[in-house]
């Protein structure tokens, strides 16, 4: 370009900057003058040969009467949009009243929209008389015109400064502008990421059931705007006059508090506004702390209030209420401190175990609370950093989007964010979800710390991240020795304690989810509510099932067919080698001694990447924490995400595999199993696998262990009814009989009692059976057996739960009573001469009720044949109270 | 998620006055601090799930049932989610507890189904 060029240019480029700068100004876009301060330094520090030009509010927050100044030159500017003379005045007379004619010599002010025809004000030309510098208004107020007209006296390098620097400002607004319009492209492409975590059911919102704590906080922290009535709903709440009328009672000075000074305060129209208005009420609020913390029963370490002489007798009177109440507006004050912290926090972080439902929780937030309030925000599943080059993963995987602004460094990207979180008043927020599963933790911990370094410097950028519990305390617990650290706010226990209608409600969401329309016996939807990585696993294996009922729940039926599953969603090819690269892992646990984790070092390619896929789901495997050192580069860690499922592939291991291969590994495995971590797990399921198969081997090692009989007692719910044989029958018969040990009888007869499928070998019939075939005294001593425990210290502890029995019993309505089934109403009556006289008489009147309709009478029948003169006596009762009515 | 104790829904805007007149307890005597701190209870620190939801859910929650059902884990019938208040109280002071066998719950209800009914056949 030539001389002129560049002159025509940079004046378009000044033009429309003047243009800009009037729109915005009518918008109410004032702060447009602080951006127009950094905007003019290089122009204006070549165009007035004033090199060293720096903003001054840079230098002291607010600097008076000028924005930027040179000291070598000794040059300042104001740079104003108000081209009045009223202005210009006031700023000259700043400029003498602070003195700064001691650095300065001459102050031009700069308007940046267009300056006055003429600057005549009498105001204006005393200022001028006063100024102890030489000020002309028609040579140092300037505005643009001023600056194109100075272009022609600058050598064609000079003007190519100018114009790069121009055109350098502009290309940047105009990616601004360019990126703004794209940007709900660029935020919906960023939510697709949920869309996949839906996919690969790491998100399931059917079956989400909301941790209702963790989104509260969420609220403050990510829509403060919103939920700052909130706080300003409960500092209402807080009222000092009950308390200050009980201390007047006991003759103490009334609490001075100011609290009603931040209460109906005007409401905040900036995240700025909010964030002063924030600060104010805390501050009065630990103020109102310190005040009545004396008082409190728990005065924190602080001092307690005591008395004087005379006014000791009023004090006690009253001191308990006095307590009680502090205390009660202590933690009412502690609540609403912790609200405002969470708004001004920047990190919010979330640790668990696996499978409390961390990705969940943030997808869930994405999906119904930050669209829902149009909360700007990006999903980044941390996996998914895998796939970028370190140490930029986390910019390279926001920039990996069509829709992307044009920037090349991370400051960058972080400023465009800011100011959109700006216009829209409301955070931005970038959630990182799962960051244990980056690969090389080591590194990637130090591109987060960078990260969320740089994302703190701005205002109302925030930050969500979340990781399991080892791996954080491990990885990237030094993230809370970071300067950073105080923005930090963390969730421990993300599913706190879950209510019974909350289990219920997820057992319900997940048979919707996977249309299974099973019905289940009472013991197997607690079972499957109690755990939920079984509750999923059955759920995949189940899926679309209908029209069937599951009495039971064998977890070792369950975890075969949930294998046999996963095992088909791989390719054909690649299907044998999953089983191999399982029976691997099993043997290299075995070898190493070691269940909690295993290196993949020795295992081939094929099946690093079948093991990779597997911990891609976190139902079978999981990733574990790898080594630190040289040697172990490349080289990750694993586990099995579930221990009874671990245990059921060695047991499936040694009985498919090994048992063929080596008999003596099997039988040393044996002897030094008691010694083993997996000991009882595996005893299990290698014992049930060893029946289905019939594996004489390995029965036989079974039952000659000598703890043989404890296992089989503990492992009977998993015997399924293919699996029973006449062989069990005896051995629970012998069991109840003979056994010397009273937890064994116990442990048999609630066994057999639950079990009311007479398909079944093993139901409750054979526990009617035992007892009818008891003897009076034999009978009360199993009785009291069965219904005692060792911790009893009361005598007459058993009778009291015999009670408790038929009082649930008579809580069922009639049609739930009868359902129970005959074996479980002949056991009621076989027990109910025992019981208390209040529920002996009610369970009698219910039995005559339930047979004056028609019912129950083949459960009379049942327990009529015992030997016992109490349970005869009871059955007379009742079909005589019958034969009266 | 906060467990409920009571749930009450109320078609009248409660006051401690009133409250007080229909218990015939005096203003400022001991039955108005001991009662004072039941009123407190139930209509001042407990939630007003109606109030709450219009406030600062409605956006998030399609309806207020669906909002109570997920939030607190409670299934309201139709007519009570058209009272005007729905107070959900998640602490009880020994006076309202039913542990306790010298309770005045049952007599702290009676005098608010009364005050109920006053309310709504002046409503009528």
């Amino acid at each position: 370009m030539n001389k002129l060029e560049y002159i025509q240019k940079s004046n378009a480029y000044l033009g429309r900057l003047v243009h800009e700068i009037k729109a915005a100004t009518a918008s109410g876009h004032f702060d447009i003058n602080t951006v127009a301060e950094d905007f003019f330094v290089p122009i204006l520090a070549e165009l007035y040969n004033c090199s060293e030009l720096r903003n001054q509010n840079q230098i002291k927050m607010n600097f008076p009467a000028v924005d930027l100044g040179c000291r070598s030159s000794r040059v300042s500017f104001q740079i104003t949009s108000d081209p009045s003379s009223a202005k210009v005045a006031k700023t000259l007379k700043k400029f003498r009243t602070h003195g700064l004619d001691a650095d300065f010599d001459h102050l031009y002010i700069l308007v940046i929209t267009e300056k006055q025809a003429s600057y005549t004000s009498k105001l204006l030309q005393e200022q001028v008389k006063l100024l102890p510098i030489d000020f002309s208004v028609t040579e140092h107020i300037i505005d643009y015109q001023n600056l194109t007209s100075k272009f022609s006296d600058l050598s064609v390098n000079e003007l190519e400064e100018i114009y790069g620097i121009l055109e350098r400002e502009f290309a940047k607004k105009d990616v601004h502008l360019e990126f703004r319009s794209q940007l709900e492209k660029f935020l919906e492409f960023s939510q697709s990421k949920i869309e996949v975590e839906k996919k690969t059911k790491k998100y399931i919102p059917s079956i989400f059931v909301e941790t209702t704590s963790a989104k509260e906080q969420m609220r403050f922290f990510a829509n403060p705007l919103f939920f700052y009535r909130k706080i300003d709903d409960s500092i209402e709440r807080i009222d000092l006059n009950r308390l200050n009328g009980l201390l007047e009672l006991a003759k103490v000075s009334k609490i001075e508090a100011k609290i009603d000074n931040i209460k109906n305060l005007s409401e905040p129209k900036t995240l700025v506004e909010l964030e002063s208005r924030l600060r104010d009420q805390r501050d009065v609020l630990c103020y109102t702390k310190d005040l009545i913390s004396p008082f409190s029963w728990e005065s924190g370490g602080g001092k307690r209030y005591e008395p004087d002489k005379s006014t000791e007798i009023d004090w006690e009177i009253f001191r308990s209420p006095i307590q009680s109440n502090t205390y009660g507006i202590d933690r009412q004050i502690d609540e609403v401190i912790s609200e405002i912290d969470l708004t001004q926090a920047k990190i919010f972080l979330v640790t668990g175990m696996a499978g409390q439902g961390k990705t969940n929780f943030v997808c869930d937030l994405f999906e119904n609370q930050f669209s829902a309030f149009e909360i700007p925000s990006i999903f980044i599943p941390a996996r998914a950093l895998n796939n970028y080059p370190a140490p930029n993963r986390i910019l390279a995987f926001i920039m990996d989007n069509r829709y992307a602004p044009k920037v090349s460094k991370l400051h960058e990207l972080l400023e465009l964010l800011d100011s959109i979180a700006k216009e829209n008043q409301k955070p931005f927020i970038i959630a990182i979800d799962g960051i244990n599963e980056v690969g090389a933790l080591d590194e990637f911990d130090a591109e987060l710390k960078i990260f969320l370094d740089a994302v703190c410097q701005y205002d109302l950028l925030k930050v969500i991240l979340t990781c399991r519990s080892e791996f954080f305390d491990h990885k990237f617990a030094e993230i809370f020795n970071e300067p950073f650290s105080k923005h930090l706010h963390r969730i421990q226990d993300l599913r706190s304690k879950m209510s019974k209608e909350s289990r219920k409600r997820m057992l319900r969401a997940y048979f919707e989810h996977f249309s299974i329309s099973l019905r289940l016996s009472k013991n197997a939807a607690k079972f499957l509510e109690n755990d939920l990585i079984l509750l999923r696993i059955f759920c995949e294996i189940k899926e679309g099932a209908e029209n069937g009922y599951v009495s039971e729940i064998y977890k070792g039926d369950i975890f075969e067919s949930y294998l046999q599953k996963k095992i088909r969603d791989f390719p054909i090819v690649q299907q044998q080698h999953v089983l191999r690269s399982l029976y691997k892992i099993a043997e290299g646990m075995l070898g190493a001694d070691n269940y909690s984790q295993l290196s993949t070092k020795g295992f081939e390619a094929v099946e690093i990447q079948i093991i990779e896929q597997l911990i891609a789901e976190d139902v079978v495997l999981r990733r574990e924490l790898p080594d630190s050192g040289l040697s172990s580069v490349g080289i990750e860690n694993m586990s099995f995400t579930y221990d009874e499922l671990r245990d059921f592939i060695i047991a499936y291991y040694v009985i498919n595999e090994l048992s063929d291969s080596d008999t003596e590994k099997v039988e040393n495995l044996f002897k030094r199993l008691p010694h083993l971590p997996i000991h009882g797990g595996f005893f299990r399921y290698i014992y049930v696998l060893a029946r289905k198969s019939e594996h004489q081997l390995i029965l036989g090692l079974c039952e000659n262990s000598p703890d043989f009989l404890r296992h089989y007692i503990d492992n009977l719910p998993l015997l399924s009814a293919e699996v029973q044989n006449e062989e069990d029958v005896a051995r629970v018969l012998d069991i109840l009989s003979t056994s010397q040990d009273a937890q064994s009888i116990r442990s048999v007869a609630w066994f057999i009692f639950r079990r009311r499928d007479e398909g079944e070998l093993l139901n409750a019939g054979l526990l009617v059976n035992h007892i009818n075939g008891l003897p009076e005294a034999n009978c009360r001593k199993f009785l009291e057996v069965i219904f005692s425990s060792p911790d009893d210290f009361q005598p007459g502890a058993w009778r009291r739960r015999i009670n408790g029995l038929l009082g649930s019993l008579l809580e069922l309505p009639d049609n739930e009573k009868i359902s129970l089934g005959d074996h479980a109403l002949a056991f009621t009556l076989q027990v109910v001469g025992y019981a208390d006289w209040d529920e002996r008489e009610n369970t009698f009147n219910c039995f005559s009720n339930l047979q004056s309709k028609g019912h129950a009478q083949p459960a009379i029948e049942l327990a009529s044949r015992a030997l016992s003169d109490t349970i005869q006596l009871s059955i007379s009762e009742i079909t005589a109270s019958r034969a009266e009515a | 998620m906060d467990n409920a104790k009571l749930i009450i829904p109320m078609s009248w805007h409660p006051d401690r006055d009133e409250f007080f007149e229909a218990l015939k307890i005096r203003p400022n005597g001991l039955g108005s601090q001991l009662f004072g701190k039941v009123f407190d209870c139930l209509f001042v620190r407990s939630h007003d799930l109606k109030r709450e939801y219009e406030r600062y859910y409605s956006v998030e929650y399609p309806t207020l049932s669906e909002y109570i059902d997920v939030r607190y884990g409670e299934i309201i019938s139709n007519d009570d989610l058209e009272a005007r208040h729905i107070f959900l109280v998640t602490w009880l002071p020994q006076i309202l507890d039913a542990d306790y066998d010298d309770n005045k719950l049952d007599a702290v209800f009676e005098c608010l189904a009364q005050l109920e009914d006053t309310h709504l056949e002046n409503q009528t």
